[in-house]
């Protein structure tokens, strides 16, 4: 059900630990009400047509999300907003169920929230909590670590330091798993 | 005209830019007619994109491409089972496929005219091509190598790949 591609290429993007969790809060919302929706509609629909009509009812969800996103968090839409859409591919097929959509989806949503943690860290030096949302909540929170020699190694921000980050993520991923590929 | 193409292939080759070619391609026909696909799909939502900016339906245009790619990767895929009698690949491999790519299509199309993004594409498949290939050569060879259980796979690619992308960031 969850395309670790699509995984991958939020890993990339994301570079702030604000955009991380409020791409998850978006994520899990999309993935729960189409596997809700397919689940009611699964009597109606042959085997073979699954992907396709899973594939429409998530683009129907992603576009009022993106309709929300852009206009109560816009500076959230301008970094992360063309690369919503990508949400598609997670398609359904027959053996996915609420309670095993949610288990993988809780697995993949710490993977990111933890890589992009240490990415942003590590890379800027800084940690942003609220800054997109000031808008809807009022309140901005950005910490930024004492200057020091080490932090922050700007390696880690660039997408070449994000694909060695997220590989040694996965391999510590499937080392937790029990040494069972991704 | 020159310089676009030059540019946008160097650009997505030297960053890995958008992070194509992520999805590990079993067979090289898979690579090429993902491009192919994703290319006329390109062409056809370049077009479909400037009606809805023009009507002031932007709203429609995430239904609109995944429709397109579907009956695209449909016709090709009813065409290469004609072409070839073969069923190694599968329908949903080609639109996976292409949507990965698609969709930075989708995001940047709207700046450019007819000729540039037709000029963009070329260079945008062509790049998704180059790393398609290196990816799956890559793959080949690493699974014969002695690697860490856990870093099987992809890991390792992800990792080789990163290393690649700072070797190739540098020109």
């Amino acid at each position: 059900m969850i395309n670790l591609a699509v995984i991958i290429f939020y890993l990339i993007i994301l570079n702030t630990f604000e955009n991380a969790y409020i791409l998850s809060i978006l994520f899990f919302i999309t993935m729960l009400l189409s596997t809700f929706i397919m689940t009611l509609l699964k009597k109606y629909i042959k085997p073979k047509y699954n992907v396709v009509i899973s594939m429409l009812i998530v683009g129907v969800l992603v576009t009022l999300e993106e309709v929300f996103v852009s206009n109560y968090i816009p500076m959230f839409y301008k970094e992360v907003g063309i690369y919503l859409p990508l949400m598609m591919l997670c398609t359904y097929n027959n053996e996915s169920s609420i309670k095993k959509i949610i288990i993988s989806l809780l697995k993949y949503i710490g993977l990111i929230l933890i890589i992009v943690l240490i990415k942003e860290v590590i890379g800027t030096g800084t940690l942003t909590i609220l800054n997109s949302l000031t808008k809807l909540t009022g309140y901005r929170a950005i910490y930024s670590l004492p200057n020091n020699n080490f932090i922050p190694i700007n390696l880690f921000v660039s997408v070449s330091g994000s694909l060695i980050l997220i590989g040694v993520g996965l391999a510590i991923f499937n080392k937790i798993k029990g040494d069972k590929n991704v | 005209m020159f310089k676009l193409f030059i540019g946008s292939l160097f650009i997505s080759l030297s960053s890995i830019n958008h992070g194509f070619g992520i999805n590990i391609s079993k067979t090289k026909r898979l690579i090429i007619i993902t491009s192919i696909s994703t290319f006329i799909s390109g062409l056809i939502n370049y077009l479909i994109n400037r009606v809805l900016i023009d009507n002031n339906l932007v709203i429609l245009k995430n239904i609109l491409f995944i429709i397109v790619i579907l009956l695209v990767s449909l016709g090709l895929f009813k065409l290469y089972n004609v072409i070839f009698k073969k069923d190694d690949i599968e329908y949903n491999d080609i639109v996976l496929n292409s949507i990965i790519l698609g969709i930075s299509i989708l995001g940047i199309n709207t700046d450019y005219n007819l000729v540039d993004s037709l000029i963009y594409l070329v260079s945008l498949t062509s790049s998704f091509i180059i790393l398609s290939f290196l990816i799956y050569y890559l793959n080949k060879e690493l699974e014969n190598r002695c690697v860490l259980r856990a870093f099987k796979g992809i890991p390792i690619i992800l990792i080789c790949l990163g290393i690649l992308s700072i070797i190739l960031g540098r020109f």
